[in-house]
């Protein structure tokens, strides 16, 4: 398993190095456009630009992170150079495994750099009164903060997972055929559609929804934010893991690589 | 004797396209097979069954008494036809990547063969010659202690050199106690090299039996029956 | 070394040791090449050559030393056994040949007398 990690890390050096030293080109020239501003108007808007780019960082992150684990599995689905790896003797379960868990890994750190940057321009940007200190941010608020990552990184994870499954399913049934990218949307859409029927039915087994969980708890806040979280995780955990179930059986079982 | 690969009705089938049409086949421990026919007559989709990368659709498949999966997959050594070497790697990682994966590769093994092979170890391999790839490639899966060898074309679209070391490579690695199997058109090549032949049509087995034998028998050689079986130069 | 289709290899091979021993360029008691090493210079299979030597061995024309290798004998009795054999074989092939372009024996003798002497 770890030699399987380190083999994704091996490919993946040099991406990073270029995502690193291109995040840190960006930052000095975005931190220049920021300095040029005359000071006075500076000193006024600087929380809205702050915002915006806190906002911009992590749309960004997170989708250039979604897109490095979906073509984590990809290109070697979809590739001849895919064969080296999938030659060799590990079980479909561990193969996919092993990209999950350097996926989830490399989340960690694009998370951690996220809060890093965020954290710094908060110190450089001056952001006044509501000053970014560690030592502000009161516990439960951590525990938020932390669990909208850890949900963000799931989602993206359990969303990878419903892709990689459409390319395992296209690969089982299919071999080389045309329109390879709309059959593969096709099914990508209906384990969408069962995926929102099952969530449905579920739902109704039990006799209650999200909403309702929301609303009897809304005297506080933050609160209602975390149960909101909390059942959250533990869908998508759910239905990661059952994407994953799948994914991996095909791939041990089924799949014409 | 001892079959190291048993199979039994094979059938493999792509939506309705039939790929193998039952196939009948038994290979033995210390021979050299050669698995022959155009393009599109089902020896690649044979050998990746056997590799388990493909599953058939029905039929019996035995490799060294187990089912395939990835446990047979530790014991086969299979070449595929693709430049299947992340184009990333340099040559040493690519060594090192098959010391990871598999117990029984011998880097030390690998290390001269190289040098036979003339690779520099510090090269990228998408910076590699055709030719250059083809012997990485061979170098990587005979450097395996196997029980079974699979050798996709190993020799198309090569220099003259290249193929000459290639052969060399395959004679002199062959271990009495595996079995080897090679893919070809490019028959006149290796006929001497072949203890039995395939002949593969359509998916479906055509011919097969001892080389030597067949070549008495017709007072022809290898590539003649070749073209005389497949009705075209 | 190029082979033909009407011959088993491993003969074609042994007859080719044969005339190697015949001719000089194999000594008596000298070593050959390996299995592999031969396998590997006439790009033929390993139980090919492996056959060779145990066919050769069998004709007592080699021997095999454990764990050193396989040698040419050193009996000069069963060289000219080979020698003669082989001029045998090669007589009998000649004269096949002739008798087959309508030649009588004593037609054959005065042409092969008419060739040493260059008239042919």
């Amino acid at each position: 398993m770890l030699k399987l990690i380190k083999f994704e890390f091996l490919r993946k050096r040099m991406t990073f190095l270029v995502a690193i030293a291109v995040t840190a080109l960006a930052q000095i020239y975005a931190l220049y456009q920021y300095f040029k501003i005359d000071e006075s108007v500076r000193t006024v808007i600087n929380g809205d630009i702050f915002g915006i780019f806190v906002g911009v960082v992590a749309l960004g992150f997170g989708l250039l992170y979604l897109i490095d684990v979906i073509l984590l599995y990809r290109n070697d689905l979809f590739k001849q150079e895919g064969y080296m790896l999938f030659m060799t003797p590990h079980n479909g379960y561990k193969l996919l495994g092993a990209k999950l868990l350097f996926a989830l890994l490399e989340g960690v750190c694009i998370a951690a750099t996220y809060l890093l940057i965020i954290f710094l321009n908060a110190k450089i940007m001056h952001m006044g009164p509501i000053n970014f200190s560690l030592s502000d941010i009161k516990p439960n608020e951590w525990q938020v903060i932390i669990k909208v990552l850890s949900i963000s990184i799931l989602g993206i994870l359990e969303f990878a997972l419903t892709v990689y499954l459409s390319f395992a399913l296209f690969k089982s049934l299919f071999n080389n055929t045309r329109f390879k990218g709309l059959i593969t949307f096709g099914i990508f859409i209906v384990i969408n559609i069962l995926k929102t029927k099952l969530v449905e039915v579920i739902g109704s087994l039990l006799g209650k929804t999200f909403e309702t969980v929301n609303i009897s708890s809304a005297n506080m806040m933050l609160e209602s934010v975390n149960a909101a979280l909390n059942y959250g995780i533990v869908a998508t955990l759910v239905s990661a893991v059952l994407l994953f179930a799948a994914t991996g059986y095909l791939l041990e079982n089924r799949i014409n690589l | 004797m001892n079959y190291l690969i048993n199979c039994i009705n094979l059938q493999k089938n792509y939506m309705s396209k039939k790929a193998l049409i039952d196939i009948n086949l038994k290979f033995q421990e210390g021979k050299i097979y050669g698995l022959l026919g155009p393009n599109g007559s089902g020896k690649t989709t044979l050998m990746k069954i056997f590799a388990d990368l493909h599953k058939q659709t029905s039929g019996e498949l035995v490799i060294c008494d187990e089912k395939p999966s990835h446990k047979t997959r530790a014991y086969v050594a299979y070449m595929p036809t693709e430049n299947f070497i992340y184009g990333w790697m340099k040559v040493k990682e690519s060594l090192g990547f098959y010391a990871d994966m598999y117990a029984d590769f011998d880097k030390e093994k690998a290390i001269e063969l190289l040098k036979f092979m003339e690779i520099d170890m510090n090269q990228k391999v998408s910076s590699l010659s055709t030719g250059q790839r083809a012997r990485l490639k061979i170098t990587l899966t005979i450097s395996r202690k196997a029980k079974i060898y699979m050798l996709d074309e190993p020799l198309n679209g090569l220099d003259p050199i290249s193929r000459s070391k290639i052969k060399e490579c395959i004679i002199d690695q062959f271990d009495a106690e595996g079995v080897m199997i090679i893919s070809t058109h490019l028959v006149n090549e290796i006929e001497q090299i072949l203890d039995e032949v395939v002949f593969l049509d359509h998916g479906e087995v055509i011919l097969a039996g001892e080389t030597e034998k067949m070549r008495l028998e017709k007072g022809k050689s290898l590539e003649e029956i070749y073209k005389e079986v497949y009705g075209h130069a | 070394m190029d082979f033909t289709n009407d011959t088993p290899i491993y003969i074609q091979i042994m007859d080719k040791i044969k005339s190697d021993i015949i001719t000089g360029k194999l000594k008596k008691g000298d070593k050959l090449m390996s299995t592999r090493e031969l396998a590997v210079a006439l790009k033929v299979n390993p139980n090919t050559v492996q056959r060779v030597f145990k066919e050769l061995e069998s004709e007592e024309i080699c021997f095999t030393k454990r764990g050193m290798g396989t040698f040419v004998t050193e009996d000069d009795q069963t060289l000219a056994l080979l020698k003669t054999q082989i001029a045998k074989e090669k007589i009998a092939q000649f004269v096949e040949g002739m008798k087959s372009l309508n030649m009588g024996f004593e037609e054959i003798i005065n042409k092969l007398k008419a060739y040493e002497e260059g008239k042919l």
